[in-house]
């Protein structure tokens, strides 16, 4: 039997709207999206607060013990508001006391789904062949998010054996 | 694209389809000539080319929990290897 791994918070984190999926033994136990499309007004920063809230409201309710993060920084363009997003999120992990490895959205592309700049239904294709999970409604976010826990878990779960 | 002959769809064996598998329409998929394709909106799915004959780190993992071995696409890529 292979021992359970902790629970895993996966991330595909963006200022208007985050995917998350919680990952407990290696299955996706629950996925969702947070938005920001009430407050239609309001900076990055706002924006940004709201997530790290959501995203404490999530941690509280499944008690992960690490978080993967597909980070937008391997992006070409430069957009100030990631950069804040990324270092936010890393205060907040460090702050929960939670390990927080993040990988380039490219790497997870290539890894996942065999071209660095796949599409977004041929990542969620490729997730969902892998995991088992054909016919699994879920948003092109929380196919992202699934893909980064995915990707950190065949990382970690490989090396540890 | 049309439809299909439905004699031809029927020649299909159960594991060369993946129902409700199209991520962009949600059709079902059918194995044509190693590729997956969507019978709904005829859109092709490349997951598995055929050069990558050494799946990925990732696909190896995954497949290995899993431990299927028949059923959709993993079922296509070890009758071909
Ligand atoms: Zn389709």
């Amino acid at each position: 039997m292979t021992a359970s791994k902790p629970i895993l918070l996966a991330l595909d984190a963006d200022t208007r709207r985050t995917g998350w999926a919680v990952f407990e033994d290696y299955a996706v136990a629950q996925s969702g999206v947070i938005t920001f499309g009430a407050t239609r007004a309001g900076t990055a920063q706002q924006r940004i607060e709201c997530l790290i809230a959501a995203l404490d409201e999530v941690a509280a309710r499944f008690r992960p013990a690490e978080v993967a993060l597909s980070s937008p920084s391997g992006l070409r363009w430069e957009v100030p508001a990631l950069a804040l997003l990324e270092s936010e999120l890393a205060a907040w992990a460090r702050r929960s006391g939670l390990p927080l490895t993040a990988y380039p959205v490219a790497q997870i592309r290539r890894e996942v789904a065999q071209h660095p700049r796949a599409p977004a239904p041929a990542l969620a294709f490729a997730v969902m062949t892998a995991l088992d999970m054909v016919g699994t409604a879920k948003s092109t976010h929380e196919w992202e998010a699934i893909a980064a826990g995915a990707y950190h878990l065949s990382r970690t779960g490989a090396a540890a054996g | 694209m049309g439809g299909l002959p439905i004699l031809w769809y029927q020649e299909f064996a159960v594991s060369r389809f993946v129902l409700r598998g199209c991520p962009r329409c949600g059709g079902d998929l059918f194995l044509n000539e190693g590729d997956w394709q969507c019978l709904q909106c005829g859109r092709y799915w490349f997951n598995r080319r055929p050069q990558a004959a050494a799946p990925s780190a990732f696909l190896s993992f995954w497949r290995e929990r899993a431990g299927h071995t028949d059923g959709g696409p993993s079922a296509a890529e070890e009758k071909s290897a």
